[in-house]
């Protein structure tokens, strides 16, 4: 791949200002036979940021992002700058999406792959040529991608995304296959193209990887919304590093630790998670006022587990918005 | 419109197959026109070498079957170009990415069906035309005097031809389309016309359902196969399970209507169902 990100996002388009609403999802639902994929998502993309489109494997997210696009059927209404996908009239001019990666025929060559999906819009073979350069497959734009690694796979798709110089880019696990050089090209990329004024929502499954390439993050779990927030106050909310704390006493230890400047939350479990005091402290105070404590433990919750723990269950945690959720 | 034909167009021409199921069919009907041209009339006492047994020059019939020799093998092979039209699309995932580029479903459906009717007509009309040059270039000695390109039944079986072959190209874009699975779509175009109708046939012609033998006639690949007949009299003294009475316009459109209302089928499908 080129390391020279400058000059991707095309010049001399006008772009809107940064935070616009380009993306608005609105009660997105599906079932297979019974089963429920997507339920009810709503959220928004706006410009100017990478939003992460995050949840484990089998959360919904493919299908969420299939049905945006039009191509499966389900409820709901998704609109691109207020109209939906199947009525813009050049489509991949205005949202470049890659879904599924090795969607490509085996023995086509990349390059006529390319001219296949450029051909409805129009998109001149000069453009065809610039993308296979921008992605690192111009070496192999005359092989069929029969023999491409999961990683070139991934760059082809990217590709044809890239293809109409899109204001939107709407990324299906762009990551999957690629090697570490190739990821932190990946997230250069997506920054730069985000920093020029565009939209680009990119899913993942692994929060890590989205921490460090999204700006705004939307979880989902079991198709449901379960975040919707910045990276940084997700990081922030899911985790902090706190002190889990049981005492039959729990009102009055409460009362005491927020009076020293921590911050106590009540655990559904009946235990209380404490943030912003070491455990000593807690355990100093709490013995100096005669509080009997059950427990007294310390948990730095990685990310990962964080992100575990907010997408497992979904269905007793519908959403957890900033500030009422349980972080430990 | 036009960019889902434009993308047509390209997707046919940059896929290897089209080109070698094309050529094959091309060369295939060249063969089979050659092996017509020689054995036109021949009796079969004539081709075991029977002694005595004199060469009958081939008639105006003879010579119609070498213009239509495509009908044999051609209209198979164009088939499987149309079963690829979709089934490619299924079975690469291929489908995601063009109805990206694509997402008017109805756009795809009317440039896949104008790409493949167009490919295989112009296929079928070379394979017609090589047919055509064969018997000319082959005739001389081979074919009674009066025998010519201008009679009219002839020109109507080059025609029908060329309608059978696009008519079995699009069957097979039907089944790609409906069953999505390129496997099943092309047994169904083989089993049906070469084992399943004349199976049928076959148990219409016992005793028992002559009363219902002329029901073979609609079998639509059967039917379908009249455009190519160049007799259109019909000869009571033959069972009705061993004739057709259907006349090459019948014949024809009974085809025709069962891969139009085939289709109609996949396409409605194909707008209800997930990508």
């Amino acid at each position: 791949m080129t390391g020279d990100n400058a000059h991707i996002p095309g010049a001399g388009r006008p772009v809107r200002p940064a935070g616009s609403t380009v993306i608005e999802v609105a009660g997105l639902a599906k079932s297979f036979g019974g089963k429920v994929a997507v339920d009810d998502l709503s959220f928004q993309v706006h410009s100017g940021q990478v939003t992460g489109f995050l949840g484990p494997n089998g959360a919904g997210k493919s299908t969420a992002l299939r049905l945006m696009l039009g191509l499966d059927q389900g409820a709901g209404r998704t609109t691109f700058d207020g109209r939906p996908y199947r009525e813009l009239a050049e489509p991949a001019r205005e949202v470049g999406a890659m879904l599924e990666s090795g969607a490509f025929h085996p023995t086509r060559t990349a390059r006529n792959h390319l001219r296949m999906m450029a051909a409805p819009c129009g998109i001149p073979d000069r453009r065809v040529d610039e993308v296979l350069d921008v992605v690192g497959l111009s070496s192999v734009a005359r092989k069929g991608p029969r023999s491409f690694s999961l990683g070139m796979s991934q760059r082809l798709g990217l590709a044809v995304a890239l293809l109409g110089d899109p204001q939107v880019l709407i990324l299906d696990e762009p990551a999957n296959g690629l090697d570490p050089q190739g990821i932190s090209w990946l997230r250069g990329f997506l920054q730069s193209y985000a920093a020029a004024g565009r939209t680009v929502l990119v899913s993942s499954h692994q929060l890590a990887e989205m921490a460090q390439m999204a700006d705004h993050l939307v979880v989902i779990g079991r198709g449901r919304l379960i975040a919707d927030m910045t990276t940084e106050e997700f990081e922030s909310h899911w985790s902090p590093k706190s002190v889990s704390v049981r005492s039959p006493q729990a009102d009055r230890l409460t009362g005491l630790l927020t009076g020293h400047g921590a911050t106590v939350t009540s655990e559904p479990d009946g235990s209380l998670s404490v943030t912003g005091m070491a455990q000593a402290r807690i355990g100093d105070l709490a013995g100096d006022a005669g509080i009997r404590l059950h427990e007294l433990s310390t948990r730095v919750a990685a990310l990962e587990e964080a992100f575990l723990e907010a997408t497992a269950d979904v269905q007793e945690h519908p959403l957890v918005a900033v500030g009422d959720g349980n972080p430990r | 419109m036009r960019g889902a034909l434009a993308q047509e167009w390209l997707r046919l021409r940059t896929l290897r197959s089209t080109w070698w199921l094309s050529g094959s069919a091309v060369v295939l009907t060249v063969l089979l026109a050659v092996t017509f041209v020689l054995t036109a009339g021949q009796t079969s006492a004539a081709r075991a070498g029977t002694p005595g047994a004199g060469a009958v020059l081939g008639d105006q019939q003879s010579f119609a079957a070498v213009i239509a020799s495509v009908s044999q093998l051609g209209t198979l092979l164009m088939g499987l170009v149309g079963v690829f039209a979709f089934g490619h699309e299924y079975r690469h995932g291929t489908i995601l990415p063009t109805l990206t580029s694509v997402p008017r479903r109805s756009h795809l459906a009317a440039a896949k069906l104008i790409g493949v009717t167009g490919w295989s007509a112009a296929v079928g009309a070379v394979c017609v035309a090589a047919s055509a040059v064969v018997a000319l270039l082959l005739r001389s000695d081979r074919f009674a005097p009066g025998v010519r390109f201008s009679d009219a039944a002839t020109a109507r079986v080059a025609v029908g031809a060329v309608l059978l072959v696009v008519l079995f190209a699009l069957s097979g874009l039907a089944l790609g389309w409906l069953l999505r699975s390129i496997p099943a779509a092309v047994s169904l175009l083989f089993v049906l016309p070469i084992a399943v109708e004349p199976l049928l046939r076959a148990i219409l012609s016992i005793k028992a359902l002559h009363a219902f033998a002329a029901l073979g006639h609609y079998l639509p690949f059967t039917a379908g196969g009249q455009l190519v007949a160049y007799s259109t009299r019909v000869d009571p003294s033959v069972p009705a399970a061993f004739r057709n009475d259907l006349t090459p316009l019948a014949g024809g459109l009974t085809l025709a209507g069962v891969v139009a209302v085939l289709l109609a089928l996949a396409f409605g499908l194909f707008q209800r169902r997930d990508a």
